[in-house]
């Protein structure tokens, strides 16, 4: 055998012995946490990230409904889990989520004011059903973690059928927003082709609507040209990320493309 | 074929350099244990390996917002590895030299097992402790080139130097091995004429 064979297969033979604790990966999460708690300014981006960076990045994902559908993953909202309610419980959380019933969101006050807004941001929506409502109690990384999310969508279609949608998620405790995904029936087609000032007067309009005040806020547009599996163009995201001047203030990014409107409030 | 409703390392690396804990915990889970093979490879004591694979893991976490997506992942992660364990070999340096030079007394005045060494040449690990043995910058190439089999232009882009010092060093390397390996080779041939095995 070749010498340079002979080292591959000396040292590929010994690396398959090599074992990593797992208190490493402990530790270094815990240190990471840490990061957080002495204000690392990534741990802002945390929440507000989580859907704008999963509909910003899809260079080998096709269309806008599968976006969403990975949006729902990342947000653990499957939606066709059968049971009531399931724990969710690793290094980093320990959460129940429960399906609310029809009579549950009905008499859930945070449930309806969420409703309300969706209905006045998009009045269409008024006649659309609720097609999951779902409620998560506990822990996750190491914060306490209780929140509402609710998705309506065009009556007598399934998600199969790429129906228009909105998902809206609130902090069951304070009411705040952390997340908003708009996912329109048919493709724009025009985002990438708006010039800066029209995108920042959109994202100021979704902000107004959902009442947040962005004056103390620097901004930055970020546009990310999406590429699909065989190369062809599949369109623009444009994401405009409001960057808190004080630490008391969440980070804001909202995020559009041909197919979704996403905004998401990092509320630490 | 991919889940396409499952996130990539790409969707992974976008949501961790925001911040998402969970998507870098993957991220973790699929490169640690390459990581961690280079570690144990260049690095040598076995006492820092973990602190060092930690330091490593916190430098990729606080470096990925600078990542430009497109890239290739895996050798921007054995970059930092790689930095992460040369920090680590400056700022033990004289420990090192002091650990080194106990080892080397030991080792040299330790008896022979032969029967032991015969056992382990059969399984190659005569190789391995020869290139355990070459100095550190030879050592890198043979590990980066041989184990994670990154292509030349790759290793220099890694280590940050020249594909032609890349070359010269593999090819020194290799001569140093082939030297070292032979003549122990020939040294147990002999041991084993005389013991009879």
């Amino acid at each position: 055998m070749e010498l340079e064979d002979q080292i591959r297969e000396v040292l590929k033979k010994e690396a398959k012995h090599i074992v990593t604790p797992k208190e490493v990966k402990q530790k270094l999460f815990l240190q990471i946490d840490d990061m957080g708690k002495e204000g690392f300014f990534m741990k802002k981006r945390l929440v507000a990230s989580i859907v704008a960076a999963a509909l910003v990045i899809p260079t080998t994902v096709l269309a806008g409904p599968t976006l969403v559908e990975k949006a729902r993953i990342l947000l653990n909202l499957e939606g066709t889990v059968p049971d009531r309610s399931f724990t969710t419980q690793d290094e980093q959380s320990n959460y129940t989520t429960t399906n609310l019933y029809a009579e549950e969101v009905a008499a859930n006050q945070t449930a309806q004011t969420a409703l309300q807004t969706i209905h006045t941001m998009y009045p269409q929506t008024k006649n659309f059903e609720i097609a999951m409502a779902q409620e998560r109690k506990g822990t996750q990384l190491v914060k306490e973690l209780h929140d509402l999310t609710l998705i309506v969508k065009e009556k007598g279609k399934d998600f199969s059928q790429q129906p228009e949608e909105v998902t809206f998620t609130v902090d069951a405790k304070t009411g705040h927003i952390t997340t908003l995904i708009h996912s329109k029936a048919n493709a724009d087609g025009n985002i990438g082709k708006l010039v800066d000032k029209k995108i920042m007067e959109m994202a100021d309009q979704l902000l107004s609507q959902l009442k947040i005040d962005r004056t103390a806020y620097v901004t930055k547009i970020e546009r990310t040209l999406l590429k699909g599996k065989d190369g062809k163009d599949e369109g623009t995201n444009v994401q405009v990320i409001f960057k808190p001047t004080s630490n008391e203030l969440p980070l804001i990014t909202v995020t559009f493309s041909d197919w979704v409107t996403a905004v998401a409030i990092g509320h630490s | 074929m991919n889940d396409p409703s499952c996130p990539t390392q790409e969707d992974l690396i976008r949501l961790a350099a925001a911040g998402d804990q969970s998507a870098f915990c993957m991220l973790y889970d699929q490169t640690v244990d390459e990581v961690a093979v280079t570690v144990h490879f260049l690095l040598g004591d076995k006492q820092a390996r973990d602190d060092v694979l930690q330091e490593i893991f916190l430098e990729v976490y606080r470096s990925l917002p600078r990542f430009e997506i497109g890239r290739p992942f895996r050798p921007w992660i054995t970059g930092i590895a790689i930095r992460q364990i040369n920090n680590h070999r400056r700022k033990k340096w004289k420990w090192f030299q002091l650990f080194a030079k106990q080892q080397q007394y030991t080792h040299t005045n330790a008896a022979p097992d032969f029967s032991g060494d015969v056992v382990r040449k059969m399984d190659n690990l005569l190789l391995l402790e020869k290139i355990n043995q070459l100095p550190y910058k030879y050592r890198e190439v043979i590990i980066l080139r041989y184990l994670q089999e990154y292509a030349q232009d790759e290793v220099a882009h890694i280590l940050q130097i020249p594909v032609g010092t890349v070359k010269s060093r593999i090819s020194t390397a290799l001569r140093k091995l082939r030297s070292k390996y032979n003549k122990t080779l020939h040294f147990f041939t002999e041991v084993e004429k005389r013991h009879g095995t």
